[in-house]
Formats: structure tokens, sequence, C-alpha cells
């Protein structure tokens, strides 16, 4: 890869990081106390 | 969905607040002086990342996720031209960067995946969803056409 194949790589995963951040942070926004710390479990093993 | 209806596989998952204190220290883990040395570092105790302590608050582990992400965004920022053939080891396991980044860059988004759709359980009929609504694909398409025609036409006018 070249400089800019290689600029260009960072620049896409770093967008790519930024993407699954922010993924997360607005579906947690969405969640109360009780379902961050959550388990989910119906006794089915 | 109630709980009682939950499906196997769902049961027994870790919570978010776990998958949020392991993402992080998996970051913290990995991307500390990650060119200089394994990505696995000494003070990782893994295992204690699928336990939540008394003082894993919600708002602790947000700041260890932040501090976690910043030490990606400034590892990434960090390669150039210059260091961009540099071997990087996770536990012993040589990786090119590429390579590094994909391994992590898939394991993030495994747990991502696992975290908005707990979210979504969790929110019920209050989630909003991330990407298009259900039933309203089409819509979203053509509002898109129409949108890429407006600029289309603006750039033929200039």
């Amino acid at each position: 890869m070249n400089a800019e194949q290689i600029q260009n790589f960072l620049d896409e995963i770093g967008d790519s990081f930024h993407t699954l951040k922010r993924q997360v942070e607005i579906s947690v926004k969405q969640v109360d106390d009780e379902g961050f710390f959550a388990i989910l479990d119906n006794g089915y093993q | 969905m109630t709980k009682d209806f939950l499906p196997f596989w769902i049961t027994g998952t870790n919570s978010i607040a776990v998958i949020i204190k392991h993402l992080a220290g998996n970051m913290i883990s990995r991307w500390t002086d990650f060119l200089t040395t394994d990505c696995e570092t000494p003070d990782r105790y893994r295992d204690q990342e699928f336990i939540l302590t008394p003082s894993d608050t919600r708002q602790y582990l947000m700041a260890r996720w932040e501090t976690g992400w910043q030490l990606v965004f400034g590892a990434v920022s960090s390669i150039s031209s210059i260091n961009f053939i540099t071997t990087v080891y996770i536990r012993g396991e040589a990786h090119s960067i590429v390579r590094a980044c994909h391994r992590q860059m898939t394991h993030y988004a495994y747990h991502v995946g696992q975290i908005v759709q707990l979210s979504r359980y969790h929110a019920g009929d209050n989630w909003k969803t991330l990407s298009i609504p259900r039933g309203q694909s089409e819509t979203f398409n053509e509002t898109l056409r129409q949108k890429q025609m407006k600029r289309k036409n603006l750039d033929n006018k200039g």
C-alpha cells in the first residue's frame, strides 16, 4: 500500500470504530439502570 | 416479548454492563503501546471483566468505555506510512496492522450487536431503531434517491 492507500484505510477503519461506539451509546441511552445491569435468565439451561 | 418467552439462546447472557466492562478492558489492553508491546498487557485480568463489583457503577463503566475508545482512536491516529509495516503482537501471535485492526473490529462489532439487541429488549416499546425502521425501507430509499437527484441537479447547474 502506498501512503495514500494507508491513510484511506486508517480513515475508514477510524470511521467504522466511531460508528460502533455511537451505536452502543445511542442504544444504552434508551435503557434504564435496571436494564443496564440485568442478566436475562428464564431458568432454561 | 416477555421474560417467560425468552428463547433459550438469549438466556443466561452477559448484561450490558458486563459487555461494556469487557470491551473497555479489551481496548485498554489492546491499544496501550500497541506498536511496541504485546497487546495482551500483563496487568489485564480478563476473567474479572465478566464480574461486576460494587465500584462498577454505570457512570464508572461508561467512563472506562470512553477511556478505551480514546486509546483506540489515539492508536489509529498514531499509525502512518512510516510505522505501518510494524508487526503487532497479541498474546505472542504476530499480526500485521491491517489484521490487528480487523481482528479488533470484528470482535467489537460482535459485542456491539449483543449490546444493541439487549438494549432493544430492555427499552421495550420505547426503543428507537438505529437504522431504517421496519417497513420503511422503500420510503427511505426514495428519500435518498430524491436527495441524490437534487444534488446532481445542483452539480449540473454549478
